[in-house]
């Protein structure tokens, strides 16, 4: 087993830096880099803890055998590479969250503005819906036209309609009664006309008995005789203008009864028509009404999705503080490093140029202070505020 | 005939049917029916059982009888209409001006 133990950090970095390509996740490279960082630690400390050992013996440089002193040359030069390479992925790693989390800001700010105008344009489209648009064309009741006004308007209108043409038959029914009432009159008249003839036949008749018995007084009658013809003319005069009478009263009650055709066909409009064009206006009027409905509750579940939008993506750019903490991990890993540099070039450097009571009391130094140091808290989780977003 | 009477057995209520086509062609018998009955009761009931049509000269005509019956809303009750009748009154708002049944 202990012959194992040196080459733990080199698993562990090999391991870390697999991790960090096939997982790459910020964090998970900063985890990966403070665990090998820990790993290469805990084997200076043991190779520091190696060489006090060895301090100890009185003739240092016989302890070492020369395969002993390679391997300890070999990690050297692994380890400061590794430390090197380390180095340069922490700078990479910050350089990049830095530039990709300025780009999101960005994005995400945007973003929001975007939001917050289409909120802004959905309220206006809901109340443009609701009251008419600014300065759109006013009724003459100075309202403002909206599809629910107008399909009011059209609906009181029909029936406006409707009404008037039954009031108008009533009207028309109304004419043909008194039609008919006059129609009864002029029935009378006839009557009253045919009395007027009997009167004129029986004058008539009386002249002729008249003109009968003058013709009888002889000369004595003859002047009576020319009164009689006269009276007798008369008769037939009477009966003819009776006869006229009758004939214009008889074209007037004709006259009337086409007036009460016309006025009755006026009066006789087809409801079966009026029906359907009722219903079919009616049914527009429904559809009319429920795409206005449902209009409107669309541009309101819109308007929520947008206000959703804009609070998630204020969420989002606070998420993206996260960039802080990482870059804090990051630049306590390059410290971490530094330190382990130190302590490397500490144990193996100096010792190899000769001055080993030099580099065991630095190094017992060292050791003390990373042993009195407080253990660091591994970067937990990192309250964002509001969302409260899982870092670590 | 396409109208039909029937009075009440106090003589207070008219009962007038009309049968198939409601139209300007029955005027002057309805007329002639309701104007019979008087004005003491005002008591009148238009039986649609068998009306099957009704244009805009009976709907004229209805008014002419409400109008002969005092003007009331409970003067004249239209009764038993068919779907069709129960529409065209519908569209005229007469459920407002007569009690239908």
């Amino acid at each position: 087993m202990p012959q194992f133990l040196p080459l733990l950090p080199g698993a562990v970095t090999v391991a870390a830096v697999l991790v960090t390509l096939v997982v790459a996740q910020p964090w998970m490279a900063v985890a990966a880099i403070v665990l090998v960082s820990l790993a290469w630690a805990w084997e200076a400390r043991r190779v520091a803890a190696q060489l006090a050992q060895h301090a100890a013996a009185p003739v240092v440089e016989e302890a070492f055998e020369p395969h002993e002193v390679e391997r300890i040359e070999l990690l050297h030069g692994c380890a400061t590479h590794t430390i090197r390479q380390l180095q340069v992925d922490f700078t990479q790693i910050r350089e990049l969250i830095r530039d990709a989390v300025a780009e999101l800001s960005q994005a995400f700010d945007g973003f929001h503005a975007n939001a917050q105008t289409q909120k802004s344009l959905m309220d206006e489209a809901v109340r443009t819906l609701a009251n008419g648009a600014p300065g759109a064309a006013q009724s003459s009741d100075g309202e403002q036209v909206t599809i629910g006004k107008f399909v009011r308007d059209t609906s009181s209108v029909l029936q406006g309609f409707v009404d008037n043409s039954i009031v108008a038959s009533k009207r028309g029914m109304d004419i043909v009664n008194m039609i008919d009432t006059m129609n009864t009159q002029m029935t009378e008249i006839f009557e009253l006309l045919g009395d007027v003839k009997g009167i004129a036949d029986q004058t008539n008749l009386l002249a002729l008995n008249a003109a009968i018995e003058a013709a009888r007084a002889g000369e004595a009658g003859r002047g009576f005789a020319v009164v009689a013809d006269e009276v007798r003319k008369l008769s037939l005069n009477s009966a003819h203008f009776n006869e006229q009478i009758r004939s214009h009263v008889e074209n007037a009650q004709a006259t009337m009864q086409s007036t009460r055709k016309l006025v009755g066909d006026s009066a006789s409009m087809d409801t079966t028509m009026l029906l359907t064009h009722k219903s079919s206006i009616d049914g527009m009027m429904r559809h009319l009404s429920s795409l206005e409905d449902s209009l409107n509750s669309l541009i309101t579940e819109t308007a929520g999705v947008t206000e959703q939008i804009s609070a998630r993506t204020g969420a989002a750019v606070r998420a993206l503080q996260f960039e802080d903490i990482v870059r804090q991990v990051a630049e306590h890993g390059e410290k971490e490093l530094g330190r382990l540099d130190t302590l490397v070039e500490t144990g193996v450097v100096r010792w190899s140029r000769g001055s080993l009571e030099e580099s065991l009391a630095e190094l017992r130094a060292a050791s003390q202070a990373l042993r009195e140091m407080q253990p660091r808290k591994p970067a937990h989780q990192a309250s964002m505020g509001e969302g409260d977003i899982e870092l670590f | 005939m396409s109208i039909s009477t029937q009075t009440s057995t106090d003589g207070a209520t008219l009962t007038i049917r009309v049968q198939d086509r409601f139209d300007f062609n029955v005027h002057r018998e309805l007329r002639q029916a309701y104007e019979a009955h008087g004005k003491r009761y005002g008591n009148y009931v238009m039986d649609l059982r068998g009306t099957t049509y009704m244009d805009s000269a009976a709907l004229g005509m209805l008014l002419q009888l409400r109008e002969h019956a005092g003007g009331q809303r409970q003067a004249v009750r239209l009764v038993n209409a068919q779907p069709v009748i129960r529409d065209i009154l519908a569209v005229a708002n007469f459920d407002q001006l007569f009690t239908i049944e």
